[in-house]
């Protein structure tokens, strides 16, 4: 009976402890963005070619045809991708990959370990898909 | 034997309360639409504030605020917040496309912060 008493009182304590430390947890985060989320976007994103390159040409295209073209000549669409990921996932978060014909390249930072992953291929005015994966922790 | 059965049939119990309280405690953005707060892009981000009003009397929470980002079109994020913000908070992020100048179409992060 004395050890039933004294189980009973243990877990009373152990009750309240993890009841005050779980019902008052200063902050809890959930970030709602996966890799699906953020391709859905990626996909209608429109910009100015002078946004992103050094072409005097206010023409309005999408993202995803000025990402097609900085696998041949650099601009600055690495830059706001990066941009982008690291306020969703944090700079360490993530890792974009993207193919383009025989081109490749990749931004973000490689591991063995991802919780999420999705992939999309889009439709280059050009001609030809830009296949794009994305991985985040 | 008795005692062993009550302390795990206690457990148990507590168990499925801890776990019902803290989903319950901690969905407080469940019903959060952020396309409803109207966030706009003109010369700065804007925001109406009236829908984080209507959110604060539903009773879920007793504050919020919102940081919304635009990069490289916005140097500055702009937070908006009303109610208290001294609680706990919870928070959720979400990815908003918004229109902006010359047609453009523009991501935006929203990091909403609920205080409890």
């Amino acid at each position: 009976m004395t050890a039933f008493a004294d189980a009973m009182v243990f877990l009373v304590v152990i009750m309240v402890a993890i009841s005050v430390s779980v019902l008052h947890s200063p902050t809890h985060d959930s970030s709602g963005i996966g890799p699906d989320d953020f391709l859905d976007v990626l996909g209608s994103i429109e910009v100015k070619l002078s946004d992103l390159t050094d072409v005097d040409d206010d023409t309005l295209v999408y993202l995803i045809d000025v990402m097609a073209l900085s696998m041949f000549k650099d601009n600055g669409v690495t830059g706001y991708l990066e941009d982008i990921l690291e306020t969703i996932y944090g700079g360490d978060g993530y890792t974009l990959f993207m193919e383009f014909g025989s081109a490749s390249s990749s931004i973000g930072t490689e591991r063995q370990i991802y919780l999420a992953e999705d992939s999309r291929s889009y439709p280059v005015s050009t001609g030809g898909a830009l296949y794009v994966t994305l991985r985040t922790l | 034997m008795v005692s062993m059965m009550a302390v795990t049939i206690v457990i148990g119990l507590y168990i499925a309360f801890v776990a019902t309280s803290a989903a319950t405690t901690y969905a407080p953005l469940n019903d959060f639409d952020p396309k409803s707060a109207e966030i706009t892009l003109g010369d700065g981000i804007e925001m109406s504030e009236s829908y984080l009003y209507m959110f604060l009397a539903t009773g879920k929470v007793d504050g919020i605020s919102v940081t919304v980002s635009v990069p490289i079109f916005f140097e500055e994020s702009r937070t908006f917040t009303v109610g208290d913000t001294s609680g706990p908070e919870y928070s959720a992020t979400y990815l908003l496309l918004l229109d902006h100048s010359g047609g453009r179409k523009v991501p935006a992060v929203a990091e909403v912060r609920a205080y409890l």
